[in-house]
């Protein structure tokens, strides 16, 4: 029995201690089914938000593991060392909450501010002589078209923090992007990897998504990396929902040797894991036809057209002359 | 002064207006590739569905902003409904109806419709007078349905289910701006049919029939598409505050009609009202040929607050007019 109480700890140490060796963190927005019924998704992009009443809300987001999404796990909070940041989009440090809850690690803050708020879930541990870096990053878009799109230009770009996180994920924003723009599926997708703020070229990366495909990619010469999201949304027309979200994540991982000491143990090397986690929706092509728009637009120009027409050429009749048979 | 306003009053304002509606087209459709940024409370059609507008009509405003629940609108988010349409109002003030005629990019390309028109001689169309009247309740109606069906999102009316977000920024969705913005920029990505559920389908269909409309009716009828406008509605609840204003004095006019004949709008208050000295009705665009058409001294006068600015006279008349006629005679 003894033993057994042994070889059972051994394995759930084992277990801990490979959620940083091979199973990557993630923050997730999709509420559990047993969640807190006062959690409920928010805005335009529908993040997962408490009210607090008096107009405070506060974002809650999930940490997972696991590069499959479809069946990832939640992290439980242990021993290890794990801290959040959060940054509003004005670059100002944001106060949160890292909570563990039901078997649960929980991120919680208020975004009071229109834009791209950026969090994350840092993870390290030194095992052997290589201290892994396990780093979960969400980017939050917070907008609600009652505040206006003054601004939306100017709170595009993204923006990092490599004093506080070394390795992270960026999504390249599109031509037109704007604070109305969704992931869609059948699109490309730019992102670009950064060690220390820095390109990094030849960094395996990984997208993974809810709807079970993965696909892996080495970023280029410049630090990037582009994935075709597969049209994967075949739903029957009466149920098709233009605002139905499915998660993607995506990874990247590398190692750097640099000497150092973390919690007082020695370290010659750094494995770098990041994810960046959001959703997307069914392509606006499944849904939206121009073909039936021009058939509209030229139909009722031509009926128009003709209605005119008509209408001018019965004001337009020539005068015809009435005579009358007086014999008859 | 006197030789300076003699010359203001002589001149071609037409001229000077086709200028400037030039440049307001360029700023507000292009002027967002250029860094330009007009805010969101601007009193004409500057669509934010376009990559390259410069600013954001106040309708989109409106509709999103009464997407509330009533114990909000009448909290903060009330409050703040009430400095945004201060905004608008004050931006407003400065031209008054003016925006309609000088500055709305969707009434200037109205206007090169009609001269397209005229290039094809054409014969243009004008509403008699009882359809004038039916026919101009449509803006408030649209106003009205435009304030009510968001607040109808967010709350019951009469116990009645509430409102499908699918009608989120109602006039956005059948207005011919959000389709015809984006195409001056070279993006189709507003021309499509949402075949997601009726109510989609129904909306979209709805906006591509109106843009036809938009561009058939220019065609045929000067500033088809301004009659039907619910931002000239909006506006004209203001236009009484407004520090550009158009003043009629009944005392010199001879109903001679040179004014409601050259009206784009087709208004025929204008020259059969002559009591009232505010000639601005909800219709009016104040592009001023009125005034340029009135040969009677300082029948209609131009004023920014009591000062004129441009006022009718017979020299301007005869100068405007009377040249366009003997060029029309020595082409004969």
């Amino acid at each position: 029995m003894v033993r057994t109480k042994h070889i059972f700890t051994l394995i759930c140490l084992l277990m801990v201690s490979n959620s940083l060796h091979g199973q990557p963190i993630w923050l997730s927005n999709r509420i559990p089914a047993d969640a807190e019924r006062s959690i409920k998704p928010a805005g335009m992009h529908h993040l997962a938000s408490e009210s607090k009443g008096r107009g405070k809300v506060k974002i809650v987001q999930w940490l997972m593991q696991g590069e499959r999404v479809e069946d990832a796990a939640y992290f439980v909070q242990d021993s290890t060392t794990i801290e959040a940041l959060v940054f509003a989009p004005s670059g100002k440090k944001v106060e949160h909450k890292l909570d563990s809850l039901n078997q649960r690690t929980i991120l919680s803050f208020s975004n009071p501010e229109e834009g791209f708020y950026n969090e994350y879930v840092v993870i390290k541990k030194v095992s052997g002589d290589t201290l892994y870096y396990a780093i979960a990053k969400g980017e939050l878009l917070n907008h609600s078209c009652r505040n206006g799109h003054a601004h939306v230009r100017e709170m595009m770009p993204y923006k990092v923090y490599p004093q506080s996180i070394p390795f992270e994920i960026v999504r390249k924003r599109m031509v037109h992007e704007d604070f109305h723009y969704f992931v869609s599926s059948g699109e490309e997708i730019s992102y670009s990897i950064l060690l220390n703020g820095e390109p990094a070229n030849g960094i395996l990366t990984k997208l993974s998504t809810e709807k079970g495909w993965i696909n892996s990619r080495r970023t280029d010469d410049s630090g990037e990396v582009s994935f075709q999201f597969l049209q994967d949304y075949f739903t029957p027309w009466q149920e098709i929902n233009n605002r139905e979200e499915y998660t993607y994540v995506l990874f990247a991982k590398t190692t750097i040797p640099e000497i150092g000491v973390f919690e007082g143990l020695p370290y010659n090397y750094i494995k770098y894991t990041a994810s960046i986690s959001d959703a997307y929706r069914p392509a606006k092509t499944f849904y939206q036809s121009m073909f039936w728009s021009i058939i509209v637009l030229l139909l009722t120009t031509i009926g128009t057209i003709l209605a005119v027409y008509y209408y001018r050429s019965r004001r337009n009749r020539p005068f015809k002359e009435i005579i009358f048979d007086e014999a008859n | 002064m006197k030789r300076i306003k003699q010359y203001i009053d002589q001149a071609n304002l037409s001229r000077f207006r086709t200028y400037f509606q030039i440049l307001a087209f360029v700023v507000i459709v292009y002027g967002g590739y250029l860094g330009i940024n007009i805010g969101d409370k601007t009193p004409a059609f500057a669509c934010p569905y376009s990559p390259g507008s410069s600013g954001t009509c106040y309708l989109v405003a409106v509709q999103h902003g009464l997407h509330l629940e009533w114990s909000s609108l009448f909290g903060f988010r009330g409050l703040a409904l009430l400095t945004g349409l201060g905004t608008f109002v004050l931006f407003f003030v400065v031209f008054n109806k003016a925006w309609c005629g000088f500055v709305c990019p969707f009434g200037t390309l109205q206007d090169w419709i009609t001269k397209l028109r005229k290039f094809f001689g054409f014969r243009f169309s004008r509403y008699d007078e009882a359809s004038f009247k039916k026919l101009k309740i449509i803006k408030y109606v649209f106003l009205v349905l435009l304030i009510l069906i968001p607040l109808a999102m967010s709350n019951s009316f009469f116990g009645l289910p509430k409102v499908s977000d699918d009608m989120s920024a109602p006039f956005c969705q059948i207005c011919p701006g959000r389709t015809i913005a984006p195409l001056l920029v070279g993006d189709t990505s507003e021309i499509f049919v949402d075949f997601t559920n009726k109510t989609t389908m129904v909306m979209s269909v709805l906006g591509l029939i109106f843009t036809a409309l938009f561009f058939v009716g220019s065609f045929f009828k000067k500033r088809f598409f301004c009659f039907f406008c619910p931002m000239s509605a909006l506006q004209y609840m203001f236009s009484k505050v407004g520090v550009l204003r158009l003043t009629k004095n009944g005392d010199n006019c001879t109903r001679c009609g040179n004014c409601s004949r050259v009206c784009d709008m087709g208004i025929a208050s204008i020259a059969d009202d002559i009591v009232s000295t505010n000639a601005v009705v909800d219709d009016c665009m104040m592009c001023f040929k009125c005034v340029e058409a009135c040969p009677e001294p300082d029948c209609l006068d131009v004023k920014v607050f009591k000062g004129n600015i441009f006022s009718s006279t017979s020299e301007g008349f005869f100068k405007r007019y009377g040249e366009s006629e003997l060029a029309d005679q020595s082409k004969k």
